[in-house]
């Protein structure tokens, strides 16, 4: 025997089912909504699928190793929509470092790839990821592999961009800090993350990702229900970071200070 | 609860294997075709309105984490509902553990000249009451079907269950959402 679906309550439904299930016509995102998650996910193609879900909750991390005679990378985390008005990305760019010449050096194995490192496309502060709905964009482009015998015309092009931003040290060391404080908030491990907050800043008060340290914090003291704490964190929060895309979501998440 | 039971549309596993290997879609192409999916599933399975864009960035960071891996043995809406629905079922545990969560209002003030708006919103809101009575099952079947609008064999594979087991399911939810109803508003009437 064959079932037939039946007509939906949308259609078949009785007046006042319909109307309740009418009322979902909104539940999906705006494009703007859309946008501003785009802008949170990681970029895409640059390898950085290993750790950047490892993070999870409002972060994300995006990170391009490339490997050779030099070691590029490109890290970023950001937490929060409205690109249009977001800051500059927290963004830690290593010490210059001599880029090796290509083929001005005798290669003695030629069966030996050389690496190069293909420029790294500056971030799109609208759409870092490419991800943007409707809109077709590529994407960075990969790596270039160029073996001995195409070294030639790698020589021939275009001067090679300013050095890329590499991990550093003191970035790691935030990230190992902070990424156990995003995955405490996640799993409603609300202390921990109030304290791995305050470990961060104690070892890093003017850290690259101080102002993630904070809206962490924030959220950790709101969920601990110290409304008192989290209220008075959250105004220094806005004088330390008054263009924080974190702002919204802070300010719906923290208790409303009392009227005067 | 969420078995993982072989969707009958899908290939046989001699037919995959014989098959040429399909090249895992790109996230990007995934994010731009799906997203409204996975936000309005989660919006639907309970997840509070001021938390579903990070709900959906969760969601998109497994997907971006495991999109390699994906083998194309269910549909991609089916692996990301699935992905969906373990994501909402988190975001209920931590809100059930969170002070702010219990029915904290967090969603802007609707202006009073905009009275469409406000019942509207009385309605969602009332029909999330309804939809949180059911249980999981139920409820994924009822969202499925009723609002996204797929049809019962697509409904049975993305929830992994016999089509028989998903319409006994969509018939249960279809009663108790209707009795609900009925109670409120009979509730409604007595003075």
């Amino acid at each position: 025997m064959t079932l037939e679906d039946p007509v939906r309550l949308l259609r078949g439904g009785g007046p006042e089912v319909r109307e309740l299930l009418r009322s979902t016509g909104t539940d999906g995102p705006s494009t703007a909504q859309l946008d501003a998650l785009a802008a949170r996910l990681p970029a895409i193609g640059a390898g950085a699928a290993s750790s950047a879900a490892g993070l999870g909750l409002k972060a994300w991390l995006a990170i391009a190793l490339v490997s050779g005679a030099t070691a590029v990378g490109a890290v970023a985390w950001r937490r929060s929509p409205a690109p249009a008005a977001r800051v500059a990305p927290t963004v830690l760019v290593a010490p210059p470092v001599a880029q090796a010449p290509l083929i001005a050096a005798p290669v003695p194995d030629l069966s030996a790839p050389i690496v190069a490192i293909a420029p790294v496309a500056p971030l799109d502060e609208s759409d870092p990821a490419g991800l943007r709905p409707h809109r077709a964009k590529p994407l960075a482009p990969p790596p270039i592999v160029a073996t001995a015998s195409a070294a030639l015309s790698v020589t021939t092009a275009p001067p090679a961009p300013a050095p890329a931003p590499a991990i550093t040290e003191p970035l790691k060391l935030e990230l190992d800090l902070l990424g156990p404080a995003q995955d405490a908030l996640r799993q409603g491990a609300w202390q921990r993350a109030l304290d791995l907050a305050a470990d961060h800043g104690r070892q890093c008060p003017t850290g690259a990702m101080s102002e993630e340290r904070e809206a962490i914090a924030i959220e950790a003291l709101t969920r601990l229900g110290r409304a008192d704490d989290a209220r008075g964190r959250l105004a220094a929060f806005v004088v330390r970071f008054p263009r924080s895309a974190y702002h919204g979501r802070l300010e719906r998440l923290a208790p409303t200070a009392p009227s005067p | 609860m969420w078995t993982a039971l072989r969707d009958p549309a899908e290939p046989s596993p001699a037919a995959l294997a014989s098959a040429p290997a399909q090249a895992a879609p790109r996230f990007a192409d995934v994010y731009r075709d799906h997203a409204a999916f996975v936000w309005r599933v989660l919006r639907r399975l309970g997840v509070h309105p001021a938390d579903v864009e990070d709900a959906c960035q969760e969601v998109f960071l497994v997907v971006h984490r495991k999109l390699a891996g994906f083998e194309h043995r269910s549909s991609l809406r089916t692996w990301l509902f699935g992905i969906a629905v373990r994501c909402a079922a988190d975001r209920r545990r931590r809100a059930g553990r969170s002070p702010e969560a219990p029915g904290t209002p967090v969603e802007p003030s609707i202006e009073a000249e905009q009275p469409e708006l406000v019942a509207q919103r009385q309605a969602r809101a009332e029909l999330d009451q309804i939809l949180d009575e059911l249980d999981h099952d139920k409820r994924a079947v009822f969202v499925l079907y009723e609002l996204e609008e797929l049809t019962m064999a697509e409904v049975a594979a993305t929830v992994g269950c016999p089509l028989q087991t998903a319409f006994s399911r969509l018939y249960a939810a279809r009663t108790a959402v209707e009795a609900s109803v009925k109670r409120r508003r009979a509730r409604e009437r007595t003075p």
